[in-house]
């Protein structure tokens, strides 16, 4: 089955300020969708509360638009209940590595077959501009007037940490044919995949625009001397954040996928299977 | 000389298989035809402390511990001390003169009989460790209750015997033992168990097993939880039948999760259900609501326990009724239901998820300590009358008429009865976005007033659907016109029920109306059941009588007089009984 980018399209309009980033990240997912090839109603997309909450009103794929910081328990249960889908997380920073940080630690260690997208535009544009878990030591926001006084996360570092996640990369959102190319790696990925996506505010980030990125951004797949199976490597290139920004795959491996080892789902989708003749009477017997 | 009618109660430290000892106890009694109720108290610790275990057992029908003791085994000193108020004259004491010389505890007054059983002599001679104990006891139990061995050694047999028969060679020497040390050796002890053997075969079941059970026959398929006092047995229980019961179970990393997790479940057309407690509960709530906005079915088990905050983590109480009422931000549709004993807990747990998908909403089984932990015998759960309902679900072939026709699914449509069909990610031509945010008929963000206006009215409109199509009126037990009506929900009706037959034993006219369906609470009948009733005493396990104001606010009806305890305790039929001849 071939889809187009216009079966893509939705009638909603998106909300979003001109020139932000979260345009082409969505361009990249419906181009990545596309490249695919699945049917657009086997792919759901669950999105957190943020700017980047509201695209996938804009996706002509089934949605769960969830709560702030939760996209991921809301992911994983979508995932049990239909492993067959094509599940997609998106959120901002501070929906991914500020309240739903736990989430995440969890759902990496997991490495059930599942893709999350990371928006970071390291502030809070939709309560217009405090300093996220990825904003800089020392920058000043509406929530930090005299420099945000916290290191930042380093989400590609925090990632490799979890020792379960298999598929760990950072997109730039001014590259779509790059950010395309590595969505369409991490959705055809066995396991668990996060992507970082570097993505300029126009409104309420002034340092990380899209100039800063472009003098920065280097990618990863074109020096010969990195390897993305090695953990060590990528460890080293997470840290790497100043003149030169590595945007690519840091890390990608084979590990045992959760749901392997669960039997109920091994022939069938649990949401296939017939509930109407269940007999639990086999169970009567260690009461009795 | 008295026959299966008495309290059993052992009493020791924590950390050494009491619990265990009694459920043992209880089906023994069962398999003799008894009826039984098991009542267990335990503090939040592992080792040490002092754990009891009670079970009531009655020719026909128990469903309350009572407050007096008629045979009891006290694994310490602590044991006769702590309970000698609960001993009446005659009952009997089996200890071990090792442990503690008779006349050491004050029992001024009482007559009682000393069993004197060297339990850890015997331990000794068998080489046994001190666990052991308890199977002693049991035959000792039983052999002064004149009860025939028989059902000892089944029971035995299957209890260790899935995990190692040499441990039921051993159990069975040690429990024969137990068992002539006090058989036929007291002819003062006035009381005694006779098996029945005309009764049907009863199981002995927890409220959460039989939460459990119900939740699987209703073709529950995912269950997430994060443990916590008193739904952890819910988890522990799925999990170990997980893979019989072709399930998926997921202990997640916080309550946040786990609610979460079964909402997507439930988007996605699993039936899915979490469990926990007050404190879980309210980590769910921001979730909760959002099933309620994005319409999605899930099932809850909230157990209540004592709170405020972490409150007394293993024991009971009724004081979370009006935070569940209340539970999320906003306002939105969902049903409560309170069963009240452990077989309302198999049959409306499996209710409850035909109505959650029926009504695509939460669905909330609002039990507590009391009847998750008690065991009562029930007979086997009969399955044959029930049927799945899963409410609207749009056929594939609609969405194609649809997609032919060019179209677009309206998962949100305004039906006149509330509901509208969802689909289900995967099938063709139905797309929508489940979301919390306000939203049109589509399932498009919107914010204009008069969408968002008649949004909010078709999902109230799913509770005017149910009560015309599935509510259930309070239930009333006992003599319709008696002269004081007991007014009650969830497991005050397991000690409102013992209250009953020994109130008819005093020939005192009571009778009781049990409120299980307390959101959306069906008006009418409340109205039509208080007008029946001459006088009502409201009886809660919390101090600002929560049911009470619920029922004069929703239906204007007031109780004549009020009972309530929050101590941690469960209501004991003696004490209800007291209030309610103070209303004669």
């Amino acid at each position: 089955m071939t889809i187009s980018l216009t079966d893509t399209q939705t009638q909603a309009q998106p909300t979003w300020c001109p020139g932000c980033g979260d345009f082409r990240i969505l361009l990249g997912i419906k181009k990545a969708l596309v490249a695919m090839g699945k049917p657009l109603h086997a792919s759901c997309i669950i999105s957190g509360i943020g700017c980047s909450g509201k695209l996938n009103h804009y996706v002509n794929t089934y949605g769960f638009e969830s709560l702030h910081g939760r996209t991921q328990p809301v992911m994983t249960g979508v995932h049990l209940a239909n492993h067959k889908l094509n599940v997609v997380a998106v959120g901002g920073d501070g929906d991914g590595y500020g309240i739903g940080l736990g989430h995440l630690m969890h759902t990496m260690r997991r490495n059930m077959n599942m893709m999350y997208i990371v928006h970071d535009n390291q502030i809070y544009g939709l309560t217009t501009g405090q300093y996220s878990p990825t904003t800089r030591q020392g920058t000043k926001t509406a929530s930090s007037p005299f420099g945000s006084l916290e290191t930042p996360v380093n989400p590609v570092k925090l990632a490799l940490a979890s020792d379960g996640i298999s598929f760990i990369a950072r997109g730039f959102a001014g590259d779509v044919d790059h950010l395309y190319k590595l969505i369409q790696a991490g959705m055809e990925h066995e396991g668990f995949a996060l992507i970082d996506v570097l993505q300029p505010c126009t409104t309420f980030n002034k340092i990380n625009t899209y100039d800063f990125y472009k003098e920065r951004v280097y990618k990863l797949e074109e020096d010969a001397s990195f390897d993305k199976t090695n953990k060590d490597l990528a460890m080293k290139r997470s840290e790497e954040w100043g003149e030169r920004i590595p945007i690519g795959i840091f890390y990608q491996a084979n590990l045992p996928l959760y749901e392997a080892s669960l039997p109920a789902i091994q022939d069938k989708a649990l949401v296939e299977h017939d509930i109407n003749n269940i007999n639990i009477t086999g169970l009567y017997k260690e009461f009795i | 000389m008295i026959t299966n009618k008495l309290q059993w109660k052992i009493g020791g430290e924590a950390g050494f298989g009491i619990m265990t000892t009694g459920v043992i106890f209880s089906k023994i009694c069962t398999r003799g035809g008894l009826r039984t109720f098991a009542y267990p108290e335990y503090p939040s610790l592992i080792r040490g402390g002092h754990n009891t275990y009670q079970v009531t057992i009655d020719a026909q029908q128990a469903t309350s511990q009572i407050h007096n003791v008629h045979l009891l085994v006290a694994l310490n000193k602590a044991s006769v001390t702590a309970h000698a108020y609960e001993l009446m004259n005659g009952a009997a004491v089996i200890y071990d003169p090792a442990d503690f010389a008779e006349e050491a505890p004050n029992l001024v007054g009482k007559e009682i009989v000393w069993v004197p059983v060297a339990m850890n002599d015997i331990l000794k001679a068998k080489g046994a460790e001190r666990i052991a104990r308890n199977t002693i006891a049991i035959g000792a139990s039983f052999g002064l209750l004149n009860y025939p061995f028989e059902y000892i050694e089944q029971v035995l047999k299957d209890w260790f015997g899935v995990k190692k028969p040499k441990l039921v060679e051993d159990n069975l020497v040690l429990a024969k033992a137990g068992y002539d040390a006090t058989y036929q050796k007291y002819a003062n002890y006035q009381f005694q168990l006779e098996p029945i053997k005309e009764n049907a075969r009863h199981m002995v079941l927890s409220g959460n097993r039989a939460i459990a059970l119900g939740a699987l026959q209703a073709g529950m398929k995912f269950y997430a939880a994060y443990p916590m006092t008193p739904s952890s047995d819910i988890l522990g229980y799925m999990a170990k039948v997980e893979r019989d019961m072709n399930i998926v179970v997921k202990h997640t990393e916080d309550e946040i999760a786990a609610m979460n997790m079964i909402i997507g479940a439930g988007m996605a057309g699993v039936r899915a259900m979490t469990g926990t407690s007050g404190g879980g509960f309210a980590l769910m709530t921001e979730a909760l609501g959002m099933a309620g906005m994005a319409e999605v079915p899930i099932v809850t088990v909230m157990g209540q326990r004592p709170g405020p905050s972490t409150g007394m983590p293993t024991w009971t109480a009724q004081g979370d009724l009006r935070m569940t009422l209340h539970a999320s931000q906003g306002e939105y549709p969902m049903i409560v239901l309170a069963p009240g004993d452990i077989e309302e807990c198999f049959y409306y747990t499996y209710k409850a998820f035909n109505l959650a998908e029926q009504y695509q909403l939460p669905v909330i089984i609002l039990v507590d300590k009391y009847v998750q932990e008690s065991w009562q015998s029930v007979v086997p759960f009969d399955t044959s009358k029930l049927k799945i309902n899963r409410g609207k679900v749009v056929a594939q072939a609609e969405l194609d008429k649809i997609l032919a026709n060019k179209e677009k699914f309206l998962r949100y449509k305004l039906e006149p009865d509330g509901i509208s069909a969802r689909s289900l990610p995967g099938m063709a031509g139905g797309r929508y976005i489940a979301t919390s945010y306000e939203h049109d008929e589509y399932s498009t963000t919107t914010e204009l007033e008069h969408e968002v206006t008649a949004q909010y009215d078709k999902r109230f409109k799913k509770l005017d659907t149910f009560l015309r199509n599935d509510s259930e009126a309070p239930k009333l037990y006992g003599e319709p016109n008696a002269a004081v009506t007991i007014v009650g929900w969830g497991s005050t009706k397991l000690t409102v029920l013992e209250t009953l037959r020994l109130a008819k034993e005093q020939n005192i006219s009571v009778n009781y109306l049990h409120f299980v369906q307390i959101q959306p609470l069906p008006v009418q009948a409340v109205q039509q059941a208080f007008a029946n009733a001459k006088k009502t005493i409201c009886i809660e396990g919390n101090k600002t009588g929560q049911l009470e104001g619920w029922l004069k606010q929703q239906a204007d009806v007031k109780c004549t007089k009020s009972l309530h305890k929050y101590g941690g305790r469960p209501f004991y039929p003696e004490e209800i009984l007291e209030q309610v001849k103070k209303l004669l």
